[in-house]
């Protein structure tokens, strides 16, 4: 080793999981978790939970009520918001890669409202069962990401010159299109057991049902798994189509296999439990600011960041204001909606 | 088509419930069939009640067991003892986490305002759950008995009834032989929401000698409170409107109202308010808003 | 006779059936260790080129063939063990550091999610230290200059192991200094057995650091040889439009390429 290598190593970190940084995550994961289980509308603190899982874990007769708050209550919730936390900052990852622009997210580029869009027009059509196996609601999602995404997508490529700018802007617009189409689908069929739209547009974790769960996992997990498969070819994709070709990746088809999966976790989040902003913006570049930018490492740690984010967001926005509930939207937007200023007022002297 | 819709989802709520409802209170082996036709168990008296919907709430002390209460909503305000008792949320979206630490031996709900989700929910979790739908004043009547008989009060049940049915049928016999108006219910002015045909208001309208202005119409108002512009008022032009009183916003309401002369009512001056709490919640003051809407049509 | 690595076997290329021919039947060979220089005026078609050897764009007619079989037939990792490419636009906004993008060059070597090995970072410091860039390594590439960041990419493009490098224009944005740094490392690359193509803006580093020239221009080879048969007045003035001097080259011996007029359609200014 040289002088020279000491100074300026090719890479800062060798290998693919630092491990103190997965300890690190690993335990972020679980303290949020606890946090999630510890406290809610309730006055059921962590002792109480603690305390639920030693008699359990001993055999002995634990009280259904709590029992009740703890396991079907809160639960279903941590885990719901762990899976759309990693779903969301995964995808939010890919869209910054492929369309190179750290402004992107799922929200920001109108994917989250489209899927919001496919959900609500399922709800409204009556469809609210399985064809074929598959569960007509995520999958309407799913549609309506995509569609949000392919449209944004041309618009970036034809207007190579104001490119960032350009993408926010169509996502912007995308957004308010497909806002006003839900408010126009919740209008025109005003069945009284439709919830609300403020639940589409900001997010409820109440929304979350214990049959829904074992769909959201199998999706998140499946998609989590396609993107970091798909790692290394992100990071070619970063550097421009023609550069990735001459590395040996075919652009084309590479970049809609990405965006089919990010698609893929964005409807499932948003159909489970609505749109959350801003989690695709902040956790990658939280994420990249320690890590650096290989994808083969942004992947995984923004997933699991994203899903302790979450958890801890759904935390705040179901004590905060006990008994009621802020939306969980609106949490991750104060903290999200300001750090995008900034990133904003950051890139303009470049633009 | 929305009827067949409602009862493939009620008939989806009641497969669903009877197919996930575990009892976590002992049952005295009383068994009580609510308004959505789910079956509950019940405690034989039940001492922790939780209220979810303001009207439940005016029954249960109607009923006398007021201090049985344990948990109501943040919009149950009558009578005034009620500001003792601990609140669990909303009426839309209360906060199961604070129902279920509340250890509720029963729980009322009504369709007139909790949530299709939060009801199943609640009856997932294993809660006692009595569902109350209160189509028409008919309705609102048997849901005292059905409120008693889940109480373990019966008899004060259908005693309450019976008094609700006299002033009922005595509002009726009133206004047998006078004209009926055609009549406009709002029951929000901003923007003007209206009872429609299908709701309660309307069938206390009937009883108060009125005849709602959106029925006939080909049936088109379909929808319980149906949203209306201005212009669709004017072109209904009823002949009486009636509006639910709104602290702060009700004198607003009847000056936007008397800009539009070319409205019958507001040319004849046939218009009232009355208490929202009074017109539009389905409890036993009903009969009192009943003797007022007939008393503001044919005074 | 050394092996082919690149054939030209009557291309004819256009971006669309309604657009005019960019190259409109162009037949060149490159062998191991050649050097071969692709000049000509603006929007002749040299980039194109270049986007054919590496199958970025598929030839409307003709055959491209890399290492003796069609470039359609490569599967794209195969591909890019044995040609690499670095072009003439910096991409920015690129998140990475220099040493991670040249690192990169080596993803053809690896496979599924594999990281880089010794072998690997090895490559890839000598790639960048051959490149002259080996102590920005550890610098955000959005922090580098025009110039370092094209000698980045070219790093990367060393560190891929290939070949055959095709590169376009390599001297633009660089100093005067680091032009000849580059004209004497696509020497030591030929020498090495490395076919490299390059596309040159200036004739004079073109000739200096290529054993063969392609002149094209409108579509077509007009000229191919050594630098003294394609660099001759006439050759050139005809191609460029414009009047040149053609002399020797005190150092390097290879024609040197100086303007000496401008010519306006039919009429010739004649600078003082």
């Amino acid at each position: 080793m040289t002088v020279l290598d000491r100074a300026a190593p090719i890479v800062r970190h060798r290998g693919p999981l630092p491990l103190p940084a997965v300890g690190l995550a690993a335990a972020v994961c679980l303290v949020a978790a606890l946090l999630g289980l510890g406290y809610g509308a309730s006055d059921l603190g962590p002792m109480d939970v603690l305390g639920l899982a030693w008699r359990a874990a001993t055999g002995r007769p634990v009280d259904a009520t709590t029992a009740a708050i703890v396991l079907e209550l809160r639960l279903p919730r941590v885990v719901a918001a762990m899976l759309v936390g990693a779903a969301l900052a995964a995808s939010g990852a890919v869209f910054q890669g492929l369309l190179r622009n750290p402004l992107a997210d799922p929200y920001v580029v109108g994917v989250s409202s489209g899927a919001a869009a496919g959900a609500v027009l399922a709800i409204c059509l009556g469809a609210t069962g399985r064809v074929l196996g598959l569960p007509v609601v995520p999958a309407s999602a799913f549609a309506g990401g995509l569609a949000a995404i392919l449209v944004v997508d041309r618009i970036a490529q034809a207007a190579p010159a104001s490119r960032a700018l350009g993408t926010v802007l169509a996502g912007v617009v995308l957004s308010s299109l497909a806002s006003a189409v839900i408010m126009l689908l919740i209008t025109a069929s005003p069945d009284p057991f439709v919830r609300g739209s403020l639940v589409w547009l900001m997010g409820d974790f109440g929304m979350v049902t214990p049959d829904g769960l074992p769909v959201l996992a199998f999706a998140v997990a499946l998609g989590l798994a396609g993107v970091y498969a798909a790692s290394r070819t992100l990071n070619l994709l970063a550097l421009g189509d023609e550069a990735a070709h001459a590395l040996g990746v075919e652009p084309g088809p590479a970049r809609r296999r990405l965006f089919v999966l990010a698609s893929l976790l964005t409807g499932v989040a948003v159909a489970a439990v609505g749109v959350v902003s801003f989690v695709g913006l902040i956790v990658p570049h939280a994420v990249r600011f320690v890590l650096g930018a290989d994808h083969r490492r942004l992947v995984p740690f923004s997933a699991a960041f994203g899903g302790a984010f979450v958890v801890l967001a759904d935390l705040v926005a179901r004590v905060v204001a006990a008994p009621a509930e802020l939306p969980i939207g609106a949490v991750t937007a104060l903290c999200g909606a300001p750090f995008f200023l900034w990133l904003l007022v950051r890139r303009l002297p470049h633009a | 088509m929305r009827a067949l819709a409602l009862v493939t989802i009620i008939g989806a709520l009641v497969g669903l419930t009877a197919g996930t409802a575990r009892s976590a209170v002992p049952a005295d082996g009383r068994v009580v069939v609510d308004d959505l036709g789910r079956e509950v168990s019940l405690a034989a008296a039940p001492r922790r009640i939780v209220s979810l919907a303001p009207n439940l709430t005016e029954i249960v002390y109607a009923l006398g067991l007021g201090d049985r209460l344990v948990g109501v909503t943040d919009f149950c305000d009558y009578p005034a003892e009620v500001s003792r008792v601990p609140r669990v949320g909303g009426v839309t979206s209360p906060s199961a986490e604070r129902i279920v630490s509340l250890h509720p031996d029963l729980v009322l709900a009504t369709t007139a305002g909790n949530g299709r989700d939060e009801i199943l929910a609640l009856a997932r979790l294993g809660l006692p759950v009595v569902v109350s739908a209160p189509r028409d004043v008919d309705a609102v009547a048997r849901s005292f008995e059905l409120i008693g008989l889940a109480a373990g009060v019966p008899d004060r049940g259908r005693a309450l009834a019976s008094a609700f049915r006299d002033r009922i049928d005595a509002v009726r016999r009133r206004v047998a032989d006078r004209p009926r108006p055609r009549t406009l219910v709002v029951v929000w002015p901003d923007p003007i929401v209206a009872a429609g045909p299908s709701s309660f208001v309307a069938s206390l309208l009937a009883v108060a000698g009125g005849v709602n202005a959106l029925s006939g119409h080909g049936g088109r108002f379909t929808e319980q409170y149906p949203t209306l512009g201005v212009e669709s008022v004017l072109a209904l032009a009823p002949e009486a409107i009636v509006l639910a009183a709104f602290p702060g916003k009700t004198i607003e309401a009847l000056d936007r109202l008397r800009r539009y002369p070319q409205l019958p009512a507001v040319r004849d001056g046939r218009l009232a308010a009355i208490p929202q709490e009074l017109l539009i919640r389905p409890g036993p003051r009903l009969a009192l808003a009943a003797e007022a809407l007939a008393e503001a049509l044919h005074p | 006779m050394r092996e082919p690595v690149l054939v030209f076997d009557e291309v004819r290329f256009r971006y669309g059936p309604r657009m005019p021919w960019v190259l409109d039947g162009v037949s060149l060979d490159v062998r191991e260790g050649e050097a071969l220089g692709l000049v000509g005026p603006n929007a002749a078609g040299k980039t194109t080129v270049l986007r054919l050897a590496t199958g970025f764009v598929r030839p409307t007619a003709g055959t491209v063939r890399l290492f003796g079989r069609p470039v359609a037939e490569w599967s794209r990792r195969e591909a890019a063990r044995r040609v690499a490419l670095v072009p003439q636009e910096v991409p920015i906004g690129l998140p990475f550091r220099a040493g991670e993008v040249v690192l990169m060059g080596r993803a053809p070597h690896l496979s599924g999610l594999g990281f880089e090995g010794e072998a690997d970072i090895a490559a890839a410091a000598a790639a960048m230290a051959r490149a002259g860039v080996r102590h920005l390594a550890d610098r955000p590439v959005d922090a580098l200059s025009g110039g370092e960041r094209r000698r980045v990419l070219l790093a990367r493009a060393l560190a891929q192991g290939a070949r055959l490098l095709l590169l376009d224009e390599p001297a633009s944005h660089l100093d005067l200094g680091h032009q000849h740094a580059v004209v004497d490392l696509v020497r030591d690359l030929a020498a090495e057995g490395v076919a490299v193509v390059a596309v040159w803006h200036d004739l004079t580093l073109a000739a200096a650091a290529s054993d063969r020239l392609a002149l094209l221009s409108g579509g077509r080879i007009a000229a191919v040889g050594s630098p003294e048969a394609v660099l001759t007045p006439e050759i050139v003035s005809a191609a460029y439009g414009c009047e040149v001097l053609v002399d020797r080259h005190p150092l390097t011996g290879r024609p040197r390429v100086t303007i000496a007029g401008a010519t306006n359609g039919r009429d010739t200014v004649r600078r003082a």
